[in-house]
């Protein structure tokens, strides 16, 4: 292991930020990018959040009330694209980039310059993604799985979303080349790999699955490109192509994926869960040991999302039995997180309130996951109502919740002012209570053989179905409070932060001012050797 | 790292290192695929 070292030139720690745009447009400092990354990923949030909120309005009711049902699948489709690689995943980026310099005792992030390009990409992915929504045919419809052929009679809009899905899988790329490449090179001396917080280790093991997965996305569409306009037929039957091919590679992409939007949200809790028991998190190395077991078990459970294509019983046994195994490191480390919790001084602030939500809701969507996993109830499961149930556990209580309470714990050192506290917990309580309204009758909806993707459905659905549009609002409005909240911190308007901001918390980011400095550990820090930081 | 402040030099060239290692693993997984498309098509 090497790191930075002190510039030999004095003045730098005098270099602030330039002013006006330019800082933005032009921006390499890591946290002037993490910032970037986290506006962009709420605007996509509620833009996403949107388009759910007219799925649910015309869910409310059966029958058609107000849109036709081919938007009603644009908005699906959108919805999900949004909110997967537009959202989630760039809200990661976002505190990865802020968090794991800082974390590591690294003056920034190890390459910059592609730093900004990997985000400027973004809003160019989702400006093209978002204007098929005025093309002819409108936006694609076919779901964010993108199967051939329905993907395949998209309107004007088709070479639009390959070429949006190559430049979200470019920025990927390259933004989890950076984090490996900084942490592999720049992590302060003595600080060894088993050292590094959980939050750097999740996102260690995430990058490299991002490394491995989002080119297998860019094969695909790419294939997808040619079968329409050069004359290939990698899918098409009719050209001696395999339809079913593109599912098994689509879903070698998709389920690492799901673990892509996880795993920093495992970190997060486990940041956040020892601060507030006051104790040391419990087996930090089992910790990462799960987290790589689950990133392995990821490549290998992927035709599991496919049962019902057909194929051989020894093929659905071995996907079904790998999927399974899954829960074992999951529940090391759920274990490990109430481990870390016993006996503790635990205080209940609102990361801490997010954090259990997780730690609770989270488990609920893994437990309905290895329902699923049981192929011959998945024949009966798939393509329902507790599939959209099982994976908005996951993805909403899950990593939207680790993403909460990432904001919450962080945000005073970001700005150098607390939140206000009755308010943040007023949002977890909303947040909280609305996503069981909304995503639990779910569950119901699925076992009764509600299919998923239908904008009207059979009456004996209406009364869940309204339950869940009623929460979905409630859900949506209770997140404009978040936004009320942060800007109400960024606006300087709460107590002044200490430089440890909570009870003695662990790590090097506490080290450093509130809020922390344009520039930070432009001299690496000294560890000592029995220093340890989760 | 701010693009005007130093490194060592065995720190730069890790970072060059690890950084063209990680590209062609990224590049060799789109080949790959898309390769493994045609040898099936």
């Amino acid at each position: 292991m090497s790191s930075a070292v002190a510039d030999a030139h004095a003045d730098h720690d005098d270099h602030g930020p330039v002013k006006g745009w330019r800082r933005w447009l032009y921006a390499t400092n890591h946290k002037d990018i993490g910032t970037m990354y986290l506006i962009f990923s709420l605007v996509m949030f509620f833009a996403g959040g949107s388009m759910a909120l007219i799925i649910r309005t015309e869910l409310f009711s059966p029958g058609l009330q107000f849109v036709i049902p081919s938007f009603f699948n644009q908005m699906t489709t959108m919805h999900a694209l949004i909110m997967v690689f537009g959202a989630v995943m760039p809200a990661f980026v976002g505190l990865a980039n802020w968090m794991i310099p800082m974390m590591i005792g690294a003056p920034d992030m190890a390459l910059p310059r592609m730093n900004n390009w990997s985000f400027w990409i973004l809003p160019v992915a989702f400006s093209i993604l978002g204007s098929t929504l005025f093309m002819s045919g409108g936006a694609p419809a076919s779901g964010w799985t993108m199967y051939p052929p329905l993907v395949l009679q998209t309107g004007d809009a088709f070479p639009f979303l390959i070429f949006s899905v190559h430049l979200m899988g470019l920025s990927s790329i390259m933004g989890a080349i950076n984090v490996i490449v900084t942490i592999i090179n720049m992590r302060a001396p003595d600080m060894t790999l088993l050292k590094m917080p959980m939050f750097v280790w999740t996102w260690l093991i995430t990058a490299y699955l991002l490394l491995a997965v989002m080119p297998v996305l860019a094969g695909a569409v790419t294939m997808l490109l040619t079968d329409q306009f050069f004359g290939t037929s990698f899918f098409l039957a009719a050209g001696g192509g395999d339809p079913v091919m593109f599912q098994h590679i689509f879903w070698f992409f998709g389920h690492p994926e799901v673990y892509i939007m996880i795993l920093p949200a495992f970190g997060v809790v486990s940041e956040i869960i020892p601060t507030f028991s006051r104790k040391p998190l419990f087996g930090h190395d089992s910790m990462v040991y799960a987290a790589s077991s689950i990133a392995f078990l990821s490549f290998i459970v992927w035709a599991h999302h496919m049962f019902t294509v057909g194929m051989p019983l020894t093929g659905q046994m071995f996907f079904m039995f790998a999927t399974m195994l899954i829960a074992v490191p999951t529940g090391v480390k759920v274990f490990n997180w109430t481990a870390t919790m016993w006996k503790g001084a635990m205080t209940f602030e609102t990361p801490m309130l997010f954090s259990l939500g997780f730690l609770f809701l989270f488990t609920i969507g893994g437990f309905s996951g290895l329902m699923l996993a049981i192929a011959p109830a998945d024949i009966q499961y798939h393509d329902s109502y507790f599939v959209v149930a099982h994976f908005h556990y996951v993805l909403v209580p899950g990593s939207i919740f680790g993403l909460m309470a990432a904001v919450y714990y962080w945000m005073p050192k970001w700005t150098g002012h607390y939140y206000n506290e009755s308010l943040g917990k007023l949002h977890f309580w909303l947040s909280t209570i609305f996503v069981n309204v909304t995503f639990f009758p779910m569950h119901f909806l699925g076992l009764a053989g509600m299919p998923r993707r239908i904008p009207d459905y059979s009456t004996q659905f209406a009364d869940f179905n309204s339950i869940a549009s009623v929460g979905a609002i409630g859900f949506g409005l209770s997140q404009l409070l978040f936004v009320y909240v942060v800007i109400q911190c960024v606006r300087k308007k709460g107590t002044v932060a200490s430089q440890e901001v909570w009870d003695s918390p662990r790590g090097l980011e506490w080290t450093v001012p509130s809020p922390a400095p344009y520039h930070t550990f432009e001299t690496p820090p000294r560890i000592s050797s029995d220093t340890s930081f989760s | 790292m701010t693009p005007d402040v130093n490194m060592d030099d065995s720190t730069r060239k890790g970072i060059r290192k690890t950084a063209i290692i990680l590209t062609l693993i990224a590049l060799a997984f789109y080949g790959g695929f898309i390769l493994m498309g045609v040898l099936r098509a």
